[in-house]
């Protein structure tokens, strides 16, 4: 096989422990499909679910980090397809019109240097919207960029929680974001956390996306996470009220003669019509993705574990692209412990779960922020996202071809 | 709803839903589904270890889900060639790919309403099998990261 795939066997996930003198066999990662980049930890917004401790930091990426940064991503052993540079966290967008004009000339330059001919590159930004305007578009559009805008849904649910530092809402600017982007005809998407707030609100969630052309839309439930020690679907009955909104949201998509897709919908009905199964996530598997800071310091598995301090692993950082390659670091004591626990995971969800096809073992950082290991199973995170997902679109799919639930 | 008109997933299988095929219910053998990490080139068989107790006798997610899969290869079955093809042509592509509007070739009157062309009687090869057919493997959605900006199957502009 050619791949980074991790047997489904659960004697082979299970393994024993790696000795730390022994070295891993790297072959069986990647292969890398995403550098999620961190070109400044400060955003202009203080949503009060936010994950990251430093968004108030104004660190930037400097421009002379960007040739070993991509001189380690494009001559990694790792890329065998092509690959998304995904600018993120906290508002990309903050790191100014100038550094990115310079950042993607270096990096064409860099690309036709180093990336193989049969391997192509596009960015991706996940923004609030705020501080887009149209120069930001002009340089969009001469370059395969997709935006992905964090929105809410209606402005009373959006404004709850989405808050500039003095307070205000930013509902109207993150409008104002999108309507630039489609002017501009750049690709968008949109993501939206979905607290308890919104839960009694479907139609509205649905209509404001439908209302802004935006039909390419992900839920992210709000998680337990980073700085983020309580989320408001904590509370009893949440769960039960999630899956009535996603029910609600099933039955709009599902009589609506135009094309929205909901990301999780979409990802469970496209592995029943496959046939497919995951043995693993980008998010458990090493050298998926790759994350890296405003200093060069890299990781892998989830990104929300970047530049984040545990008291059981110290930080996820693994090195600096300026004097450590991405297999180097594999062979390391810190990145075989986090790798041997991550696995240990996944293998246990494997065991334990009749999800586990649909999951791949799930993300590592939900894991530890929920459960205080990797070494563990079902998040609350799961729970939402997999498993209240799948049975909805099963319940719904079975209804419309007239199958049986039981027996 | 036609299923010429659908460009999601979801769309596309409660269009199918509605073309009124007999008894999906009595599906074949389900085919065992096919594991891949990620994403992967090449697929295994899947084996599910997990070891969870089911009190009762309602079929398991999986036996579920292969049912369904069932049903919708039954159904994608009555479809003419050339439907066929343009099905498993944007599967692969990870169907929603940026493009919007339909994801036929923009024939009218649709051929997934039972009205227009000819049906299909034999089976193609490559359904969802992984074996001769391509689009299993090619099939980029997956249990991802969940906040990245393009997390579409958005295929249009690679630099290359």
């Amino acid at each position: 096989m050619n791949l980074a795939t991790l047997d489904a066997s659960p004697t082979n996930l299970s393994a024993a422990p790696t000795p730390a003198s022994e070295a891993i066999n790297v072959s069986e990662f990647g292969p890398l499909y995403m550098v999620v980049i961190q070109p400044t930890s400060f955003c202009n917004l203080n949503c009060d679910y936010c994950y990251l401790p430093n968004r108030h930091l104004r660190h930037r990426l400097s421009l002379d980090l960007i040739e070993p940064i991509f001189r380690s991503v494009f001559t990694s052993q790792f890329i065998k397809e092509d690959v998304t540079i995904c600018w993120h966290a906290g508002e990309p967008l903050a790191a100014g019109l100038g550094f990115y004009e310079a950042a993607f000339a270096k990096i064409e330059v860099l690309a036709k240097r180093y990336l193989p001919e049969d391997i192509g590159y596009n960015h991706s930004f996940q923004s609030n919207g705020l501080l887009l305007n149209q120069a930001f578009c002009d340089l969009f559009k001469q370059y395969p960029v997709h935006v992905g805008i964090s929105v809410d849904g209606p402005a009373f649910l959006h404004d709850a929680h989405r808050k500039t530092r003095a307070g205000l809402g930013s509902h109207a600017g993150a409008v104002n974001g999108i309507s630039l982007l489609k002017k501009n005809e750049i690709p968008t998407s949109a993501i939206a956390v979905i607290t308890a707030d919104a839960l009694d609100y479907p139609d509205d969630v649905f209509d404001f996306f439908m209302s802004q052309g935006i039909v390419d839309v992900g839920f992210n439930m709000e998680e337990t996470e980073g700085i983020n020690t309580h989320s408001s679907l904590d509370q009893t009955g949440m769960e039960a009220r999630y899956r009535a909104f996603l029910r609600r949201i099933w039955q709009r998509i599902a009589t609506t003669e135009n094309a929205f897709q909901l990301r999780e919908f979409e990802e469970v009905c496209s592995q029943i019509y496959t046939n497919n199964r995951l043995a693993s996530t980008d998010m458990n598997h090493p050298f998926r993705l790759v994350n890296i800071d405003y200093l060069g310091n890299f990781s892998t598995f989830d990104p929300e574990l970047l530049s984040m301090p545990t008291k059981d692993y110290g930080d996820f950082t693994l090195g600096n692209v300026a004097d450590l390659s991405f297999e180097a670091a594999c062979q390391t004591p810190k990145f075989k412990r986090i790798y041997q626990d991550m696995r240990s995971g996944v293998a246990q969800c494997q065991q334990s779960c009749e999800y586990f096809g649909l999951c791949g073992g799930g993300a590592g950082s939900n894991k530890y922020w929920e459960n205080g290991s990797f070494v563990s199973t079902e998040t609350q995170a799961c729970r939402y996202r997999v498993k209240a997902v799948t049975d909805i679109v099963l319940d719904n799919l079975e209804q419309s071809f007239g199958l049986p639930k039981r027996g | 709803m036609k299923v010429s008109q659908q460009s999601s997933f979801v769309g596309f299988l409660v269009a199918l839903a509605t073309l009124g095929i007999a008894s999906v219910g009595n599906a074949k053998q389900p085919r065992q589904p096919q594991v891949t990490s990620t994403e992967s080139a090449e697929a295994e068989p899947l084996s599910v270890h997990h070891q969870t107790t089911r009190l009762d006798s309602s079929p398991s997610i999986e036996q579920r889900m292969a049912r369904l899969s069932e049903a919708f290869q039954n159904r994608v079955e009555t479809l003419p060639d050339e439907a066929q093809s343009e099905v498993n042509r944007q599967v692969a592509q990870g169907w929603a790919d940026g493009r919007r509007g339909s994801w036929l070739n923009g024939r009218d009157g649709g051929w997934g309403d039972g009205r227009g062309g000819s049906w299909l009687n034999g089976r193609r090869g490559g359904w969802a099998d992984g074996r001769s057919g391509s689009f299993l493997n090619s099939n980029r959605w997956r249990n991802g990261w969940r906040d990245r900006g393009n997390f579409r199957n958005w295929r249009d502009g690679w630099r290359r």
